[in-house]
């Protein structure tokens, strides 16, 4: 998955399913689910009031 | 076991404040309506600072019952970034309130005028059949179609009924505030006020709030735009404040969210679906505040639905009529008022230290309701215009 939730962070608000434009967000009830239709805009990642979210590529070492 | 049957009149999804309001209003008119909620508990876990119309506002809804009145409210105090108090006496400007017990009793309401209410049950997808839609919801782990005249998607800020339905939904960073809060203990500070702490440091774009309950506690939270937060994340500002204000406190409830303030869809409605509430994105784009908001356009919506059923069309032209009359309430009023938070989104906090100034002689001769008018929008943006000129060629 592009985008990684940290679940323990994660309050299950449901505000980063509503700046992703390319509808790859579902909140089902407190089960964040990213699907592979993310186009790593990372508009979620910088959304996230409390830094639950991350793009894993991001993380690989350069 | 207890079933759900597979045709209703109208589907409701979400039992928020507009959600509950819709069911209820078409209830009501003797229409056959379900009310679906996906989380185990309506209301909880609360996204939410608590703070309601008053009361006068609320009885056209529900009868005010104590139960979940904390108690009501009667002044507010601003604070620039210079740190400066600005008191403004309130009286009756509204009650901080149990949204958990709150939105239960307006479930309840919904269930008592008539409409079938489920919780852990999710809605999951639509798809137009003739005479209607077909909803997919999920209950227990077991699909269930349902078939209905029109669906209300009362499903929040996290909403997909309006891009299953082809709308357009999505909001850029500008358009949403990020928000999180802590319901704080053992704090002393006076009760029925509202406080709010304004500066690029304290909160880029929106505010930090201070909302007492009962018993040295209250609802400490702030809501930042993500366009202007720099490298730091809505938490970062909150902790930052409360470590500065209140390092002993203790924390006994975390609520994050999305709040969409970049003002209303376009359009609520498309064939046999209207949006309501944060799905149909109608919180107010100054104050962040949706959930009256949300309630008045589930009346809205559901009285528009049950024209429709009566004189047998519910198509996007006939839904129309909520779209229609929504604006004329309030899209002069949002529109203002959505321009005011895209100015603030660019003052520096000199500029907000003048805003405050200039603001104290605004607003201390005016009434509580003259402050919503837009009157009061219009002599905002223009003293802003006059004040910082870098506002005069701005849009
Ligand atoms: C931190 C914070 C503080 C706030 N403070 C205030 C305040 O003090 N005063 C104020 O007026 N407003 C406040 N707001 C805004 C206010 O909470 C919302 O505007 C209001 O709750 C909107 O009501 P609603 O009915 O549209 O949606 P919601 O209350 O969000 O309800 C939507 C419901 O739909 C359910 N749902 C979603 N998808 C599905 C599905 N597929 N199937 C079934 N159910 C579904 C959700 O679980 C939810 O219960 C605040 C918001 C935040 C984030
Ligand atoms: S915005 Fe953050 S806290 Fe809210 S649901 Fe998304 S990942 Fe979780
Ligand atoms: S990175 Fe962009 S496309 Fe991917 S899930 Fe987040 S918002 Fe959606």
């Amino acid at each position: 998955m592009p985008i990684d939730v940290n679940s323990e962070k994660c309050g299950y608000c449901g505000g980063c399913v509503v700046v992703c434009h390319d509808d790859a967000i579902e909140l089902a009830e407190v089960n964040l689910i990213i699907s592979n239709a993310c186009t790593m805009c990372n508009a979620c990642v910088v959304f996230c009031p409390v830094g639950a979210l991350k793009s894993v590529d991001h993380e690989r070492p350069v | 076991m207890w079933t759900m049957k597979d045709q209703y009149d109208v589907v409701v999804v979400g039992a928020g404040p507009g959600g509950s309001m819709a069911a209820k209003s078409l209830a009501d008119r003797g229409v056959s309506v379900l009310l679906l909620e996906k989380r185990q508990e309506i209301g909880a876990a609360v996204r939410c600072a608590e703070v309601v119309g008053p009361r006068d506002v609320i009885s056209r809804f529900i009868p005010v019952d104590e139960s979940w009145v904390y108690h009501d409210l009667d002044e507010v105090w601003l604070y620039p970034p210079n740190g400066k108090q600005l008191r403004k006496d309130f009286p009756q400007c509204g009650m901080m309130v149990d949204r958990k017990r709150f939105d239960k009793a307006l479930a309840i309401a919904a269930a008592n005028a008539g409409a079938e209410v489920r919780t852990k049950t999710q809605a999951m997808g639509l798809e137009r059949v003739r005479d209607g839609v077909r909803l997919t919801v999920r209950h227990m782990g077991r699909e269930h179609k349902i078939d209905a005249r029109a669906i209300v998607g009362a499903d929040g800020v996290e909403s997909m009924v309006g891009r299953w339905a082809g709308m357009k939904t999505a909001l850029g960073l500008t358009k949403v505030f990020s928000s999180v809060q802590y319901q704080l203990t053992g704090i002393d500070g006076p009760p029925n006020v509202l406080q709010f702490y304004f500066g690029n440091e304290i909160a880029p774009g929106g505010y930090l709030w201070v909302f007492p309950k009962a018993g040295g506690t209250a609802n400490v939270g702030v809501c930042v735009s993500p366009s202007c937060q720099k490298d730091l994340k809505a938490l970062d500002y909150l902790d930052r404040f409360v470590q500065d204000r209140f390092p002993y406190a203790s924390s006994v409830e975390m609520v994050m969210g999305g709040i969409p303030i970049g003002g209303p869809l376009k359009t609520f409605v498309s064939d046999n679906v209207a949006l309501v509430g944060d799905a149909a994105h109608q919180v107010n784009p100054l104050s962040a505040g949706g959930i009256v908001n949300a309630m008045e356009a589930g009346i809205l919506a559901g009285g528009t639905i049950a024209d429709g059923l009566a004189s047998g069309d519910v198509s996007e032209r006939s839904l129309r009529a909520y779209d229609r009359k929504w604006f004329e309430e309030s899209g002069n009023l949002y529109r203002l008022h959505a321009r005011l938070r895209r100015l603030y989104y660019k003052l520096s906090d000199d500029d907000l230290n003048r805003l405050g100034d200039t603001l104290e002689n605004l607003v201390m001769d005016r009434s509580p309701n003259d402050l919503y008018s837009l009157d009061f929008a219009k002599s905002v943006v223009k003293t802003m215009a006059w004040m910082i000129p870098k506002f005069r060629f701005m849009r």
